[in-house]
């Protein structure tokens, strides 16, 4: 069985237009524990303006990827 | 003629010292003035008033008041958020002129924001316990760009937590 792959949360600011959203992808987590961990920066950084699961989030005992973009 | 304009910012009053911490961090040379009671002056054009402000950063002459000296502001707003005011159209001083050499109110809060959410993001993980573990292995001035859905070239500062 390979090694895990460690959890990354990465998240994109835009610099050049600020009505632009925030981005926060969420790497490698497992299941639905990207959310319990992305829900905690989204409540820091704003309200959610949409939300793309990928299609791993559906899978459980996977590994899921997650991007959220925020508005100010 | 050149005048004040105020205009709305992703900056929120919850979190003023991520704020202007993040302020002094762009700015190590600048003075930043911080008025609870929003009494701090943001100065232009000679001429006008100054504009009162509860967050005034000052990149030149900080201990006189008098006009002539470009100041950015930031003001409370009754929804939390802060405004941001400056004389933009003078306020053109190489501080407050970004990578690509564009000044005025973007400019600057693209600037400050991606500096912002790194001070937001590190008291994020140190007061939730669901984070714990998470490092910022982000990289200074980490910037990668992106096409949005026209096909423009959207630039984006990069921020990045691990755990393993």
């Amino acid at each position: 069985m390979g090694k895990t792959k460690s959890e990354i949360i990465e998240i994109l600011v835009p610099v050049d237009d600020p009505d632009l959203p925030i981005n926060i992808d969420a790497l490698n987590f497992e299941g639905d524990a990207c959310s319990l961990a992305t829900a905690e920066f989204e409540k820091a950084l704003g309200k959610v303006e949409s939300k793309k699961l990928k299609p791993e989030f559906r899978k459980k005992k996977v590994k899921a990827q997650r991007n959220i973009k925020l508005g100010n | 003629m050149s005048h004040y304009t105020e205009v709305k910012s992703a900056f929120n009053s919850e979190h003023t010292d991520e704020m202007v911490s993040a302020l002094k961090e762009l700015w190590p040379e600048a003075t930043v003035l911080v008025s609870e009671e929003g009494t701090a002056k943001c100065r232009g054009w000679p001429g006008q008033q100054p504009r009162n402000c509860h967050v005034v950063v000052r990149f030149r002459n900080p201990n006189i008041e008098k006009q002539g000296n470009y100041d950015i502001g930031f003001v409370k707003r009754a929804d939390g958020s802060y405004s941001m005011i400056s004389d933009w159209y003078a306020c053109t001083y190489p501080e407050a002129t970004n990578d690509q050499g564009r000044t005025g109110s973007n400019a600057v809060e693209g600037m400050i924001k991606p500096l912002y959410t790194k001070n937001l993001m590190k008291k994020t993980l140190k007061k939730n316990k669901r984070l714990r573990g998470f490092k910022d292995i982000s990289k200074r001035n980490d910037i990668v760009t992106k096409k949005d859905k026209n096909g423009k070239n959207v630039r984006y500062a990069r921020l990045r937590y691990q755990r393993s």
